[in-house]
């Protein structure tokens, strides 16, 4: 845990230096000199905005020592906020321009303006398309790996056509040690891409996974369970996810996260609960046994394992984030792990209720008590209605005087709300671990 | 982390690009 922060703190720091690195090409060397304030601030932000496009390129590119201390859905949260901010740096370099140049409108014009202006333009065009997509993908209602690969294309267009434009301009970039700054930044996006696209979809070829069955559950979910074919499978804690592939190869850009369902001791069968939502998670229950399968993993930070100071734990999860509570809940059975676990559990409906048979079983296996909250109980239903609540918490959660960890994973209103309410029963936030299950 | 802490360090982030950006805008501008 502690080495986590430390590594956490480390990847911030670096953050920060490559973000702000382009601003020493401005500081020393050869330097126009001379110029307007507002000419200068409005270089010195573009300059950043190269640089954070860059490390967009690194928050993707799912690498897991990067993600490990802080959780993938928290690298996406902050992958999105620091787009709106690169785009805004895109945007304010031509702007403050414009507003203090009168000649600088004449360069929108792309039919007539110079090449290392339209390559300008054409790059903010692009990433102004790619902000925008991505905001309204849902209401769109755009295929998600159509999306996925024009986000990538259009990123990778983008950086190429500003590095082009910086060069062109080539002011601050006149000797070779600050020309070797920017093919760094063009290099390391475009290895960065290469380790995503090729290397990843490469080592998962090499290590292949076939399908076992695919089961149905209630509330249209379905687990699907897979074998190691010619290797050991892999090492997973429970509560987290992998990014599986189906009827593609894996150079094709298909995979989807799919949080593990079954314990972590057994890596000889590994099954995943999907829910049938959209377009892949529709198909998947019609996949036939031997059907080759590709997994890259395992991600996510809502683990139990990583917490061992806890004498009893509390899992809440919301709709299909019951899957990772699946894996940690049979984890426990496997281990005979005789510490307590409350599992609260809200749906909309009881006939939605997936896993509601399992749990059952569970109950008799380990120390499990399962509190269902139903949003629309049927007549005669005695137990919890409605979301949960502070009253609920207060109701369930484990005395003042046992230590316990809670796990959260659902939808992002429901863990705000939750997260609102565990507050408010006095349960402090170092104490909760949470994780969306809409990552992307 | 938790994502209101992701939203704050985007702005904080944010904050420190832009004053870095004038600091280096205002050193250089005014440099002969």
């Amino acid at each position: 845990m502690k080495t986590q922060r430390r590594t956490g703190v480390l990847w911030l720091a670096l953050y920060l230096i490559f973000a702000l690195a382009p601003l020493s090409l401005m500081l020393f060397g050869e330097r126009p000199m001379g110029r307007e304030f507002e000419r200068e601030i409005s270089v010195a932000l573009g300059f950043t905005g190269i640089g954070l496009m860059t490390l967009h390129f690194a928050m993707t590119a799912r690498i897991r020592a990067l993600k490990e201390p802080f959780g993938s859905d928290v690298v996406y949260a902050f992958h999105r906020r620091m787009g709106y901010i690169t785009l805004a740096l895109w945007l304010a370099h031509p702007i403050i321009l414009f507003l203090r140049f009168e000649w600088a409108l004449g360069l929108l014009n792309v039919l007539e303006a110079p090449w290392r202006a339209r390559w300008g333009v054409f790059s903010v065009v692009a990433l102004l398309a790619l902000v925008v997509w991505a905001v309204l993908r849902r209401r769109l209602r755009t295929e998600y790996t159509l999306w996925r690969v024009s986000h990538g294309v259009l990123a990778l267009a983008a950086m190429a056509m500003v590095m082009t434009h910086a060069y062109m301009v080539g002011r601050y970039v006149g000797t070779p040690l600050k020309q070797g700054l920017w093919i760094a930044y063009g290099a390391i996006s475009l290895l960065l891409v290469g380790y995503l696209r090729v290397w990843k979809p490469w080592q998962m070829l090499r290590r292949p996974y076939r399908v076992v069955e695919v089961r149905p559950e209630q509330g249209n979910v379905y687990t699907l369970a897979v074998e190691p074919v010619g290797h050991a499978g892999l090492r997973f804690e429970p509560g987290q996810f992998a990014w599986i592939t189906a009827r593609h190869s894996p150079y094709a850009s298909q995979e989807h996260p799919f949080s593990f369902a079954s314990s972590a001791e057994q890596q000889g069968r590994i099954e995943f609960s999907i829910k049938e939502l959209g377009d892949f998670t529709a198909t998947v229950k019609d996949l036939p046994p031997g059907e080759p399968v590709y997994v890259d993993g395992p991600y996510g930070a809502l683990s139990p394992d990583r917490h061992t100071d806890a004498d009893a734990i509390v899992l809440i999860a919301g709709g299909v984030g019951i899957a990772p509570m699946m894996s940690i809940l049979h984890t426990w059975a496997d281990r005979g792990d005789p510490r307590p676990v409350t599992l609260l559990y809200g749906s909309p409906e009881w006939e939605g209720v997936a896993y509601r048979d399992e749990l059952e079983r569970l109950q008799g296996a380990i120390n499990l008590q399962v509190v269902h909250v139903l949003e629309r109980p049927p007549a005669d239903w005695e137990g919890e209605r409605g979301y949960i609540t502070r009253e609920i918490l207060e109701r369930h959660l484990p005395g003042r005087d046992t230590r316990f960890r809670v796990y959260l994973c659902g939808p992002l209103p429901m863990l705000t709300f939750v997260s609102r309410a565990l507050r408010e029963a006095g349960v402090p936030d170092d104490r909760v671990e949470l994780e969306r299950f809409d990552l992307v | 982390m938790r994502h209101n802490n992701a939203n704050r360090l985007a702005w904080l982030y944010g904050a420190l690009i832009l004053l870095g950006s004038a600091l280096v805008a205002l050193l250089q501008s005014s440099a002969s």
